[in-house]
């Protein structure tokens, strides 16, 4: 079984016949690209570092250094294409090295500052207004470099990739052959396995029924949703929209817990997981906690060198206990955590289809916070003749309720930066500092006394003061439609149905997803929507509307369809009505990582 | 073949089972350098002291598949912390799987 040592062959990943068509997307590009969908037009899968560069900078050599390793790493010349005809699947675009001019290009741009404001300061502010900006992805490119001048030796290197191309190792890659090749090192081949060939062949595995087994065994009955105490009321749906609070651990919180993290024999990233699972629980006020890690598929040397996105999130289930001692929860955490990474061949959004009662794999997926921990800086960018300083700049989108990101920050040492991304929608800056806060407490009590229970950990109280709920914002109402109008809307749709599904039995009351319709081939039925009908809609509104007669409905105006009627005194459809809330709030996770 | 089996090679020394068992250790202690990024490593090193981490193991449990075509649990990793453990319960995998008479798999 599984826990032995056992007797197996080498399997490798074989290269991709280009020829045969476009590469398909991996299982986790495609939850990405789905999301992306339903949230058009956000920087939430936005990676972004700034490389403060002091010293004389030659900026057509940084020019031609970008454009060679662009060159030899296929993902940084890729873009995502809607598929055209049934059954809708996005597809790959490698775009040849020497016809993708823009993805290399270096635009210089000088630093406005009025006399007030301080050069540093101004130049992040700039920066983070690249980092927002939201990506094509049909038209691409997926990756963006910017030169802000500050000063006369004073550059600031912003680099912001998209997710669906890129991981925190990709940045380690990115960076480290572009000092080569600003130095002008010997000529480096391209690597020998690209994204493509790797998700060609991650897509044609088999799911392995024993692992997803395991999840289904593991994760059966546990609460998939955390009610975090929030500051203003949950909305229907989730809003991309995030804040991002950055808070420094000091090597004084820091050492004594890497400390206590070896002698416990756990990893410093259990150590921490397990504070912030503690903190989340506390907060929520629930023994179990799902916590969403970053799992890399970048388990193989063949793939070190490649850029691309290998990360998936998957859930770790943390047993909060308030009789268990922290020590005694580390050692349950680290074990959990290694099932995990046993298990680790399913993707977020195979477990969804999976655990969530919903069948649409584009929803998502089981965790509403995220974690992740690095031993060292997000990136040690060396240029020669420059001093380099790399800076994280996340976007403000929040993928979900609660991420925390920590590094260690770039000035070595001990310190560690931890930045809390969370939702707008949700929370309020002052609260989140308070959480911060909070959390670095908890951390310095719980590694002081490990052995105590987690009970007798500091309490959150007053961190999350509720505010009086605000008038919930009114949706503009929809004109109404004559009955006739909606007839000829409702035989509108079925066409549009017929067509992309392939079938001509479709009744009024049949659910999509029923007839087989999948996230894409919905996609596709919303583009055809705004094409044929000009009614404007969400996709997310489509999910919420699977059958033509409630989605005629809907279109049609009557206010009995919309989100945000009023909680129907018939329980049954109450609980129907919540559970579909909860499916949207969680449709915007299925990320990768923050890495 | 990879560098780390020319190591793992000219590490081994004599013939017979003693070949395999050094030949081994010499592949694991191979990988150990790299991994860490360490010049040398001793057969009482530590995978936590030197840092390791869940994904590293992850990575350390790939590369021994490749190289000596064992599948080997993250946990077993680490669960056998210390360079010499890892090393004599993957020799004695090997072992066992070049014996012919022998089991095939181990706990």
């Amino acid at each position: 079984m599984i826990e032995k040592i056992t007797v197996a062959a080498p399997d490798h990943i074989p290269a991709l016949d280009r020829s045969a068509g476009p590469p398909p997307l991996s299982g986790a590009q495609r939850a990405l690209y789905l999301v992306e969908l339903l949230h058009p037009g956000t920087p939430m899968y936005n990676i972004t570092v700034a490389v403060r560069l002091e010293g004389p900078l030659d900026v057509p050599r940084l020019r031609g250094a970008i454009t060679r390793v662009v060159a030899r790493h296929e993902a940084l010349r890729t873009t995502f294409v809607r598929g055209t005809a049934p059954p809708f699947e996005p597809v790959q675009r490698i775009g040849a090295p020497d016809t993708e001019a823009p993805v290399a290009g270096l635009p210089v741009v000088d630093l406005d500052v009025d006399g007030t404001e301080d050069v540093d300061a101004a130049a992040l502010r700039v920066a983070q207004s690249w980092a927002d900006e939201p990506f094509d992805l049909e038209r691409g490119p997926l990756l963006r470099t910017r030169l802000l001048v500050a000063g006369p030796e004073h550059h600031l290197l912003v680099v912001t990739m998209h997710q669906l191309i890129s991981d925190g190792p990709s940045l380690q890659v990115f960076f480290g052959e572009l000092g080569e090749e600003y130095a002008g090192g010997p000529e480096r081949a391209a690597p020998a396995l690209q994204f493509a060939d790797y998700a060609a062949w991650q897509r044609a595995r088999p799911v392995d029924a024993e692992q997803l087994g395991w999840w289904r065994d593991r994760l059966a009955g546990v609460p998939t949703v955390l009610r975090l105490p929030t500051d203003r009321p949950r909305p229907a749906v989730a809003g991309p929209r995030g804040g991002n609070h950055r808070h420094t651990l000091r090597a004084a919180v820091m050492g004594p817990a890497l400390r206590l993290a070896q002698d416990l024999r756990v990893t410093p990233f259990v150590l921490v997981l397990t504070a912030y699972a503690t903190f989340l629980s506390q907060l929520a006020g629930a023994r179990d906690v799902l916590v969403g890690v970053p799992v890399s598929a970048r388990d193989r040397a063949e793939l070190e060198s490649v850029i691309g996105f290998f990360a998936t999130t998957l859930p770790v289930l943390v047993e909060a206990h308030r009789d268990r001692s922290f020590a005694d929860l580390c050692r349950s955490v680290q074990s959990e955590l290694l099932d995990v990474l046993t298990y680790r061949d399913v993707t977020m959004e195979q477990l969804a289809q999976e655990l969530a009662p919903d069948r649409d794999p584009g929803h998502a997926p089981l965790v509403q916070a995220f974690f992740s921990f690095e031993q060292e800086p997000i990136v040690s960018p060396r240029l020669a003749g420059l001093r380099a300083t790399a800076i994280d700049l996340p976007p403000t989108g929040a993928k979900v309720d609660f991420d925390m990101v920590v590094f260690r920050s770039a000035g070595g040492g001990d310190d560690f930066d931890l930045t809390l991304t969370y939702r707008v929608d949700l929370f309020e800056a002052d609260t989140v500092a308070r959480m911060a806060a909070h959390f670095e407490r908890l951390l310095v009590a719980a590694v002081a006394e490990p052995a105590a229970p987690i009970r007798s950990l500091p309490s959150p109280d007053g961190v999350v003061v509720p505010r009086p709920p605000g008038p919930a914002p009114a949706a503009a109402p929809r004109p109404l439609l004559t009955t006739s109008a909606r007839a000829g809307l409702e035989q509108n749709l079925i066409q549009i149905w017929r067509e992309v599904l392939g079938r001509d039995d479709i009744g009024l009351d049949d659910n999509f997803f029923d007839l087989g319709g999948t996230s894409f081939t919905l996609a596709a039925v919303h583009t055809l929507i705004g094409a044929r009908t000009g009614e404007e809609t969400s996709l997310v509104s489509l999910l919420e509307f699977p059958t033509i007669a409630t989605l005629a409905r809907h279109l049609a105006g009557d206010p009995g369809t919309g989100p945000a009627a009023a909680e129907p005194p018939d329980r049954a459809r109450a609980a129907r009505l919540r559970d579909r809330r909860n499916r949207l709030q969680h449709l915007r996770s299925g990320r990768g990582t923050a890495e | 073949m990879s560098e780390y089996s020319e190591r793992a090679r000219s590490s081994t020394a004599g013939d017979g089972s003693d070949g395999v068992r050094i030949g081994t250790a010499g592949v694991v202690a191979a990988i150990w350098c790299e991994l860490f990024e360490v010049p040398r490593v001793d057969p009482h090193d530590d995978f936590f002291a030197l840092g390791g981490h869940s994904m590293l193991a992850v990575r350390m449990a790939s590369r021994l598949r490749t190289e000596l075509g064992l599948r080997v649990p993250v946990r077993t990793i680490l669960e056998n912390p210390t360079l010499d453990g890892l090393s004599q319960l993957l020799a004695e995998a090997v072992d066992s799987a070049t014996d012919p008479a022998g089991d095939r798999t181990r706990p």
